[in-house]
């Protein structure tokens, strides 16, 4: 039953139907839609309830609910001329005051009087009537998906339109009826499409209020949240007739999602022999070139089976299974030749071939990179302290780390970087191979929310990334707006990521020197800015990570001091977000605040402690002397909370230094030495955080209502 | 269906369709795409739809005729359809018919492929159509070709013939298609495989080879100065096969990777320039006689 409407409204349908989208630009279009549409309907003065939005890999729809048959009156006031200048005597309307009526198209009579702060003005009111909205929606809707944007869209045909792929159909219907609009050369009708093959053709979608029921009569479940459940149900089914559980990949569940309109689930079998093969290289054929989900038993183990989702029904599923089947068996025997192929050779017989390889085009070789990564591990066992055993392990995983870029393997499933050169290491034999199988498979986290797991992989990684950022920045190959074609985004983030997750306390500027001595960098001007460049960088991907873990602007702005050592940094905000949720932060604050605006800026003066003059300024210099200790100790063993509760003990004598001196008096030697105390205080405080940055919302200027 | 009457099939399908059928270009080229029916035709305002099959040589993909499905040499069916119709995925699913697969006893996805050969300047946007978990086509919409932007989007449909052959034969291996019934493909093509992935291997001898893409690079901008623009993109062609043998052999270091794609570059976009300002001298010739069919 479709819900019952309100009087004068109805629900809005606008279907985009494309040629196949790439899921992503499915999940993103669809999100862009949900965005825009709220705020375009009201700017068109067309009130709505809900929106919501829909996706497949043929559509992209939009839904709002409840959407006014008539627009909103237009309702405007226009200011006139002073209302001395718009009446004679007698209220008599002047020229100026007709004049002023007629060009706005109202009746004299009808002016208002308004008193303003700057006098007594005549105004007129405006009144545009709404019309319909159907109307609107018709210049709307187009204008709405012409908004889209697609990180890399598309002309068609011979027409001019970029989109993710071709627009082929449009619906538009408000209610029952029909918008009547074009987007891309394709007039909006209620012709929809059903499913390529369950349900070739294009049925007619009588209301707005049957769009989802006619889709699933056409064989479309066009909800990508009902998709991802009925997938997800289906795999653990199918996985179950296997004899298992499904691998449920959560980047491979979504995908799916937008690359069936109707899905079903079927599980194949694959030869027990290619079990031979290490588990990773299965599950890497299996999810990313063939888009299956893997089979395991209740132990972790990988069975000899699959679960493959098919766009359609249940006909024929026996030969789909069979094709299915048939192209893992050709896909895995190709990874078995490669596996083969390689495990003739030793690991370190493969570095010889990284010389003919390029890392970045001005950069050299990955040979060269490799020597460098030696050199940078050999930096990090004294940065670090690392012990003389971890420090070998590590140097030996960055000499073979990159290895497995020219395996067979890698060249045909390059995602299995890293990945390779661990197995391979680790079936090499060496006793010593396990932490270094695992570091070299770590060096490319973080993906995701996966970070490394052991110190080594956390090293690998750290030195893999300053290097490639380094060696980019220095020659100019900065990311621009959304352009950053070698991650090097991503690998600051990884660098922030990795040194706050195992807090590894390495200051910026040395770890770009080390890295930019690795590359021989010697031109003093190019080292420093290649360092600012880093060190900022670094900085902005810090700040995205504090500001996710919902830490405020204004807390994290009061660290940038620190931001050479992005750890302390970290701790520093954190600590100080947690104590501005307590009421001793309040009183800190203003005491810090009041003594930070009296100081000027560029104050110089000495303080000596025989100036003092007042019981008050005593008393706070007392104060201050017992606390300083107390805080270096606390920041030195890097405890910042315990130094904020104790700075706020100055609160109370700060107050009453207020209360009881005048800082400015007119002895210019104790004014000075008043103002050297303060100094002497916001000093201490900023030897935790800065707090001038602190932005206190209370007390803005409340704004003034006129227009 | 037998391996020709797939082809067959292909060519009456789509000569029902209004293409020129054309026949396979005679260099040697690594795809369909290089076929001057392609790109050159993809260029400019002039309509144009033809078809072919296209021998389709890869050095690296030698293997000695041992593996089930990689070849030194297959057959590529390509179909360019320029501007592409509105119909295009129709046309080409109801191809699929009428070789004998239904697309409704299978799973028949498009699924996100956007292709790129940089030493043409030319790329598009488009999917691998995958039937049953196997990849058996390529379709792109053309955005650029010679690293000029197209006033008409072709669509180019490339089925790869031998996949599609085994999938409705039900062949693990290629050479057991049945070529004409009674006769395979491994009877009519092993030895050739064989040899050429000895010459692409082994017996392929680099300094003649190097030799001669200096001579085909230098006759290439040489012709192209004179204006004989198709003369000088098969010498572009050449180029470009015999990189792809240099290549194979693993005689082609990392510099020289750069700078002798980058010859074959400018030839490409020289023919592309070219061949558009001629095109345009003559007055766009299909333009003004327009006898392609506009799309069912």
């Amino acid at each position: 039953m479709p819900p019952e409407r309100k009087r004068g409204r109805a629900r809005l349908v606008f279907e985009i139907g494309c040629e196949e989208l790439p899921p992503s630009a499915a999940w993103d279009g669809s999100r862009q839609l949900r965005e825009l549409a709220g705020p375009a309907l009201d700017e068109a003065r067309i009130d709505a309830g809900g929106v919501r939005v829909y996706s497949t890999p043929r559509r992209l729809a939009l839904i709002v609910e409840d959407v006014a048959l008539h627009r909103r009156d237009l309702v405007r006031d226009v200011r006139g001329p002073a209302v001395r200048a718009a009446f004679a005597a007698g209220g008599v309307p002047t020229p100026a005051a007709e004049g002023f009526a007629r060009s706005q198209g109202v009746d004299v009579a009808s002016l208002e009087r308004r008193t303003t702060p700057q006098g007594e003005y005549v105004y007129a009111v405006r009144r545009e009537a709404g019309g319909e909205s159907a109307a609107a929606l018709g210049a709307l809707l187009p204008a709405l998906a012409g908004r889209l944007s697609f990180p890399r869209a598309m002309r068609w045909g011979a027409g001019t339109i970029r989109f993710s792929r071709p627009v082929r159909w449009i619906v538009a219907l408000l209610g029952g009826e029909v918008i009547s609009c074009e987007f891309a050369g394709v007039a909006a009708g209620r012709e929809t499409a059903g499913h390529r093959t369950l349900h070739p053709g294009r049925p007619a979608v009588p209301s707005a209020e049957e769009y989802e029921r006619a889709l699933r009569a056409a064989r479309v479940m066009v909800d990508p949240d009902e998709r991802r459940r009925r997938i997800a149900a289906g795999v653990r089914r199918a996985a179950r007739t296997a004899g298992g559980r499904p691998i449920l990949d959560a980047d491979l569940l979504e995908e799916t999602v937008q690359l069936v309109e109707w899905p079903t689930a079927l599980a194949g079998r694959f030869d027990t022999a290619f079990l031979a093969l290490p588990p990773e290289i299965l599950v890497t054929v299996m999810q990313h070139h063939q888009k299956y989900f893997a089979v395991e038993d209740d132990r972790g183990t990988l069975l000899p089976a699959f679960v493959a989702l098919r766009n359609g029904g249940t006909r024929g599923l026996d030969g789909v299974r069979e094709g299915n089947e048939w192209v893992l068996r050709a896909r895995l025997s190709d990874a078995r030749f490669f596996f083969d192929e390689d495990r003739k050779r030793s690991l370190e017989a493969f570095l010889q071939k990284l010389e003919d390889v390029v890392f970045l085009e001005p950069l050299g070789t990955m040979g060269d990179k490799r020597r460098r990564l030696e050199t940078l591990a050999g930096w990090l066992h004294t940065a670090l302290s690392l012990d003389d055993v971890k420090a070998g392990q590590l140097r030996r995983a960055a000499h073979l780390s990159k290895a497995d870029l020219v395996t067979a393997m890698v060249r045909e499933f390059p995602e299995l970087q890293g990945v390779m050169g661990g197995i391979y290491s680790r079936l090499g034999g060496d006793p010593e191979s396990v932490p270094i199988a695992q570091a070299i498979s770590e060096q490319y986290l973080p993906r995701g929310n996966v970070l490394p797991k052991s110190d080594l992989g956390a090293y690998l990684a750290l030195i893999d990334k300053i290097d490639t950022l380094v060696g980019a920045i220095s020659v100019g190959l900065e990311p621009s707006g959304s352009q950053d074609p070698y991650g090097l985004r991503r690998a600051g983030q990884g660098i922030v990521a990795v040194m706050l997750d195992r807090e590894i306390r390495l200051t910026a500027g040395g770890f770009v020197n080390a890295a930019l001595d690795a590359y021989a960098v010697d031109d003093d001007q190019q080292r420093q800015r290649v360092r600012d460049r880093v060190e900022d960088m670094l900085w902005q991907r810090l700040r995205t990570i504090l500001l996710e873990e919902g830490i405020s602007y204004d807390t994290v702005d009061c660290v940038n001091g620190w931001r050479h050592d992005p750890v302390d940094a970290a701790a520093r905000a954190r600590a100080l977000w947690a104590f501005r949720r307590q009421s001793e932060f309040a009183r800190l604050h203003t005491a810090f605040d009041r003594a930070a605006r009296i100081v000027p800026r560029d104050f110089e003066g000495e303080f000596h402690a025989n100036g003092l003059v007042h019981p008050a300024e005593r008393s706070l210099f007392n104060k201050f002397t017992s606390t300083t200790p107390l805080v270096h100790s606390a920041v030195t063993n890097g405890r910042y909370g315990e130094a904020l509760r104790i700075l706020s003990s100055l609160a109370g004598p700060v107050d009453e230094f207020f209360k009881d001196v005048l800082v400015m008096a007119d002895d210019e030697t104790v004014k000075n030495n008043r103002l050297a105390l303060l100094k002497n205080i916001t000093g201490l405080v900023c030897q935790v955080a800065d707090l001038t940055h602190i932005v206190v919302p209370e007390g803005k200027p409340v704004r003034d209502s006129q227009a | 269906m037998t391996f020709q009457d797939l082809l067959i099939g292909l060519e009456r399908f789509w000569a029902a369709q209004g293409c020129v059928i054309a026949q396979p270009y005679d260099v040697e080229v690594g795809a369909g795409t290089m076929h001057p029916a392609t790109f050159l035709r993809a260029l400019g305002p002039e309509p144009w739809r033809a078809a072919y099959v296209q021998p389709s040589r890869r050095p690296a993909d030698a293997r000695y005729g041992q593996n089930p499905n990689r070849l030194y040499q297959h057959y590529q069916y390509q179909v360019i359809l320029k501007p592409s119709p509105d119909d295009v995925q129709d046309l080409y699913i109801e191809s699929l018919r009428t070789v004998g697969v239904r697309p409704r006893d299978h799973d028949l996805r498009f699924l996100e492929d956007n292709w790129e050969w940089p030493t043409g300047g030319a790329w598009g946007v488009g999917w691998q159509v995958f039937l049953d978990g196997q990849e058996i086509s390529q379709f792109t919409y053309f955005q650029q070709v010679g690293g000029l932007d197209l006033p008409l989007v072709s669509a180019e449909l490339t089925y790869g013939t031998e996949r599609i052959a085994q999938f409705i034969q039900r062949k693990a291996s290629v050479f057991d298609l049945e070529w004409r019934s009674g006769i395979t493909y491994g009877e009519i093509r092993r030895q050739e495989e064989v040899e050429h992935s000895a010459h692409a291997f082994a017996a392929a001898d680099v300094a003649t080879l190097r030799a001669l893409f200096d001579a085909y690079d230098r006759e290439g901008r040489r012709l192209l100065e004179e204006g004989l623009v198709l003369p000088a993109y098969e010498q572009l062609l050449k180029c470009s096969h015999v990189f792809n043998l240099l290549d194979a052999r693993g005689a082609v270091g990392v510099a020289d990777r750069a700078s002798l794609l980058g010859r074959c570059r400018v030839i490409a976009r020289g023919c592309a320039e070219r061949y558009l300002a001629q095109r345009e001298s003559l007055d766009w010739p299909l333009l003004r006689r327009e006898t392609h069919a506009t799309g069912a």
